[in-house]
């Protein structure tokens, strides 16, 4: 018999896959996982990449207050980084990317996603998939309807934050409104919010308008509003549309004693910075504003400031905050990326307070936080965002109605 | 009511004028240079942010900085021509490639205005822009008044340009039939240049009016070129005065429309005269050859 190979070589090679069949498994036994990469989906691009912009700066100075604190300490004081995914504003970009995350950079979590609609579809892929999704942002109340077991919200939904709007027109004492709201799903939503919450107040809802995606002009809803004559207005728009809205406002004349912005617009910096004094006297609904005297409301100021050295943090980086937060407090309880043990520890949260006011507890079937059940109203005065409503979170008294638009 | 109704047709006809800029020059492109340009809605964009850095820079006027977009985008669109639709010509598959140039030219300035204007909306807020004229309890808007007088004015100055002088006529014959137009002495490539020129001047025009009551942000261009698409279909391609009558149509049906139905539904009766239009007057309803 001739061998082709010498003994001496076949040994050699023997005693070397020996090693590499026991070094290999005992390499991956050890609990030191070097980093924990998290998928993190935001519309970086498009329409929503100002806020996705915003969002962003939560979660990174969140990732950076845990790492500073010695990350993940039941995974080996592992540090949390992220797998950043730009769903380009686009349900579907959101679902390929998601289909990436979890097949290419095999997160063991996806977080995001700052839209309803962009959520929706990156979220169902992930069920597939049995990946855990941590939405911070996406307050759609159907979300958390879907029967899902692995996705978990910790934002205030639709009904708490829309309402709120209506509870703080109604608070003021106004009862002819108008609703306005695009018609895609936070829209429709919105509206329908908007309404049944005016209904419960026994308020009249004088106009329901809706408007297309991304309008070149409002001036048919502004037509149809100046008939109506509401006394005070709840909307539900992106930030680029509630600038022209607000601009056109003021060209076609349409008074109101008050506005209610949710979702885009009074809520974010950008609105004010491309409208200058148009944007005063206009109110938004948000989470959390920096003038809140609420659990390290200071802590997130301040590393904020310090960081961004800009405006001070307003509503989008402050959920992002507090959720990455919350994940990085359900990481530890768990002490594994496995996604069964991910969630019986988030079902185990049970944070009292956060800086939006509301603390995190998790209902056991739809996985919504139950404790999210309200939200606070911000206004611009001279230029400043402060803190109007409720009473117990305001710095500053509510100016209304509005001057109108002549007497400005 | 009445009042409204009325109301709804002058923000219509007014919005119209907007469009109407923008379109013309889509329409003079198509008409002599038969490319379908896919980056209009970017010539739109670049002269809006033009505008705001002039503005917020050096505080001037958009009346005034209308001059420097026209000029800056006449530019461009000669380069553009020169440079890239003039290499197309007598390759094979020329339309088809043309598509293809124009559409990369789209993303390429949309994401070029991301890398240096980031995706930030921006406005300017100008003192007189919410200015209006009030005739009889209508409102007219000044700025958006301006724009429609504006393009009433270009609308007739290409008209004569085309009709009248010899290098308008020179234009026409390159439209016509670019071989013969050759053959007798006239430089074809010159006159698309200078017509793509002028295209892209034309929306430079309606991208520095625009500016004060609109938002500024890399892809604010693609919210009006489907649109102006629309509308140069509509009057037939390469009509530029009908493109003028087409846009005042298309703002007067979306402002009607969304104030007695909806918006949505607007936007379905624009494409649905859109393909009425098609099936019963394939060649535009103004068939007047320009």
């Amino acid at each position: 018999m001739k061998d082709n190979i010498s003994v001496s070589k076949k040994l050699t090679i023997s005693v070397i896959v020996v090693i590499l069949l026991i070094g290999l498994p005992i390499g991956g036994l050890t609990k030191e996982v070097k980093d924990v990469k998290i998928g993190l989906l935001l519309p970086m691009t498009g329409p929503m990449s100002s806020l996705g912009e915003l969002n962003k700066r939560g979660f990174d100075l969140a990732v950076e207050k845990i790492n500073r604190e010695g990350g993940i300490k039941s995974l080996g004081g592992a540090k949390i980084g992220f797998v950043l995914a730009d769903s380009q504003s686009d349900p579907k970009v959101a679902a390929s990317e998601t289909e990436k995350l979890i097949a290419i950079s095999k997160v063991p979590i996806i977080t995001g996603s700052y839209a309803g609609s962009l959520c929706i579809t990156a979220s169902a892929i992930a069920e597939r998939h049995k990946i855990p999704y941590w939405e911070v942002s996406a307050i759609t109340d159907v979300l958390t309807e879907r029967g899902f077991k692995y996705f978990f919200r910790t934002i205030v939904n639709t009904t708490g934050y829309c309402g709120t709007a209506i509870d703080f027109l109604n608070a003021l004492g106004y009862k002819k409104i108008a609703t306005m709201a695009e018609d895609t799903i936070m829209g429709v939503t919105a509206n329908k919010v908007f309404q049944t919450r005016a209904k419960e107040h026994g308020m009249e809802v004088l106009q329901v308008v809706t408007f297309p995606h991304s309008p070149t002009t409002f001036n048919s809803e502004i037509l149809k509003l100046k008939l109506a004559k509401p006394q005070a207005l709840a909307v539900a728009q992106f930030t680029n549309d509630a600038i022209l809205f607000v601009k056109q406002m003021k060209e076609l004349g349409l008074n109101v004693d008050l506005i209610a912005g949710t979702y885009g617009g009074p809520s974010d910096p950008q609105y004010a910075k491309a409208l200058g004094e148009l944007a005063d006297y206009t109110c938004g609904v948000t989470v959390y504003n920096w003038d809140m005297q609420t659990k390290g409301s200071k802590e997130f100021v301040n590393n904020y400031l310090e960081k961004y050295q800009q405006e001070k943090p307003g509503l989008h980086p402050s959920y992002c905050y507090m959720g990455m937060l919350a994940l990085a407090e359900v990481l530890e309880r768990a002490g594994s990326l496995d996604a069964d043990k991910i969630v019986e520890a988030a079902l185990k949260t049970d944070i009292p307070e956060t800086l939006t006011g509301y603390g995190i507890k998790f209902d056991p079937k739809t996985h919504h936080n139950i404790r999210a059940t309200y939200a606070s109203v911000v206004q611009w005065q001279k230029g400043e965002l402060v803190t109007v409503w409720p009473e117990r979170f305001a710095s500053k008294k509510v100016i209304s109605p509005m001057p109108k638009w002549k007497d400005r | 009511m009445a009042i409204m109704l009325l109301q709804a047709i002058v923000c219509g006809l007014l919005n119209g004028g907007v469009y109407a800029l923008i379109s013309m020059g889509l329409a003079l492109i198509f008409g002599v240079v038969k490319v379908v340009n896919f980056a209009h809605g970017e010539f739109l964009m670049l002269a809006m942010y033009i505008t705001y850095w002039v503005f917020t820079r050096w505080g001037v006027d958009p009346h005034l900085s209308l001059f420097l977009c026209s000029g800056t985008l006449f530019f461009v669109g000669y380069v553009t021509q020169k440079l890239l639709i003039e290499r197309t010509f007598n390759k094979p598959f020329e339309g088809e490639l043309q598509i293809f140039v124009t559409v990369a030219l789209s993303l390429a300035f949309i994401n070029g205005m991301h890398m240096i204007g980031k995706a930030d909306y921006r406005g300017i807020n100008l003192s007189y822009a919410s200015m209006a004229l009030n005739i009889q309890s209508l409102t007219f808007n000044f700025l958006k008044a301006v724009s429609f007088f504006l393009a009433l004015i270009v609308s007739y100055l290409i008209y004569l340009f085309l009709m009248k002088t010899d290098r308008g006529r020179a234009m026409r014959a390159v439209t016509e039939n670019r071989e013969a137009a050759a053959l007798i002495g006239i430089d074809v490539n010159k006159n698309y240049c200078l017509a793509f020129g002028i295209g892209a001047g034309l929306t430079g025009i309606a991208g520095a009016l625009l500016t004060p009551s609109f938002y500024v942000f890399p892809g604010v261009g693609l919210l009006f070129v489907l649109k102006a698409f629309v509308i140069i279909v509509l009057a037939g391609m390469g009509s530029v005065s009908g493109a003028f009558i087409a846009a005042l149509i298309v703002g007067v049906l979306e402002s009607l429309g969304g104030f007695l139905i909806g918006a949505a539904y607007t936007q379905m009766l624009i494409f649905a005269i859109f393909i009425l239009s098609m099936l019963f007057r394939p060649n535009g309803l103004f068939r007047r050859r320009e």
